[in-house]
């Protein structure tokens, strides 16, 4: 019994067109909201990552310039300077952060240098071998939604590759 | 007066002639639609912003790195170029001028009014202007010695300009922001006045 009254005042319901168009307009506005927070959403990941880009190929062109003693390569030799390299990249990372009005500093969890490989296999003009430093400088970057938060890492890994000849 | 009102009803422009519009649902669908129309045209317009705006940051972003990869490789930013430099060897010395006419083009490619680019002495502070959109900076003799810190900062205004137009009253505001990079001097002065890489 209950069952069909519920059914009847569905039925009526249905057919009652008042406030139809309202309904049909909340859902517009619903979907454009979720589509604006969507696209600019991916707008702020995309600059972000871009900044996050250029400014780590900045700071590792100076810090692994500034760690091979250049005294060293005046004599034919090579020698980079691990530990400074580390310690330069990653303060000139932080101090360009401080400036920078859309990346928050919370948002950055980690900047470090994976791994950092020497060898003479560096490829130049001729047949002379030449130094080559490989390194993979990171930054580990926190991306959540700004409209909706939404917790998630998202790892930005940059990798810089330096070929380093040698006069010899 | 509501009952004086009330007493002339059918007289345009008193109460009850609003309530008696009120109840009329005539033409009420395609207000609706009108005003939804609005509502989406706007979404699309702060859209549209949105894009300008990713696109203004990204070109910003290359302004930096061309400003701070000058000044890193150069160890500065001089009126002209320090005794000793060689542009076969180091290629064409950009001046303060040739900086500031490159940065003038990228603004204006990018649609920025107002910016303001400085490098900074994290040693002592000091904060020199290289270029802004009044006009070249004062085209300070900047020398960084080989392995100095330097911090390149850039000062620019954005704004939602489309949706700011289609609203009556202006009063979305432009923002100002602000990007960074520190870079480390690339030449070392000798005693004898020759710059060395």
């Amino acid at each position: 019994m209950e069952y069909s009254i519920g059914r009847t005042k569905l039925s009526k319901l249905t057919r009652n067109k008042t406030g139809s168009f309202s309904i049909l307009f909340v859902i517009l506005i619903f979907i454009l909201v979720v589509m604006i927070d969507f696209f600019v959403n991916i707008l702020i990941f995309k600059t972000t990552i871009n900044e996050i880009e250029g400014l780590v190929n900045s700071s590792a062109d100076s810090a692994i310039r500034f760690s091979i003693d250049s005294a060293s390569h005046r004599s034919n030799r090579y020698e980079l300077d691990e530990y400074q390299l580390r310690i330069k990249f990653e303060d000139l990372v932080s101090y360009s952060l401080r400036d920078i009005s859309y990346i928050n500093r919370e948002d950055i969890v980690r900047v470090y240098i994976a791994n950092i490989n020497t060898s003479t296999t560096g490829i130049g003009d001729g047949n002379r071998l030449r130094y080559q430093t490989t390194a993979d400088f990171v930054v580990e970057l926190n991306i959540s939604g700004r409209l909706f938060r939404r917790g998630g890492l998202t790892i930005i890994r940059v990798s810089k590759r330096m070929v380093y000849s040698s006069s010899s | 007066l509501l009952k004086e009102e009330a007493l002339n009803g059918k007289k345009e422009g008193g109460l009850m002639y609003l309530f008696t519009l009120k109840k009329d649902k005539r033409g009420s669908l395609a207000i609706e639609i009108v005003i939804g129309m609005l509502i989406f045209l706007t979404a699309m317009a702060l859209l549209l912003d949105v894009f300008l705006l990713t696109w203004q940051i990204s070109e910003i972003s290359t302004v930096t790195a061309y400003v701070s990869s000058v000044s890193g490789n150069q160890g500065g930013i001089n009126a002209s170029p320090p005794i000793g430099w060689n542009n076969n060897v180091y290629g064409q010395y950009s001046r303060t001028s040739d900086i500031h006419r490159q940065i003038s083009n990228m603004m204006s490619e990018a649609k920025i009014k107002k910016w303001k680019v400085e490098i900074i002495n994290p040693d002592n502070g000091t904060v020199k202007i290289i270029s802004q959109n009044s006009g070249q900076g004062v085209g300070p003799n900047l020398f960084f010695d080989y392995g100095k810190a330097m911090i390149v900062r850039i000062e620019y205004e954005v704004g939602l300009e489309t949706i700011s137009r289609m609203l009556p009253e202006n009063k979305i505001t432009n923002w100002t922001m602000r990007t960074s990079r520190t870079v480390l001097g690339d030449y070392k002065e000798r005693f004898d006045g020759i710059f060395n890489r």
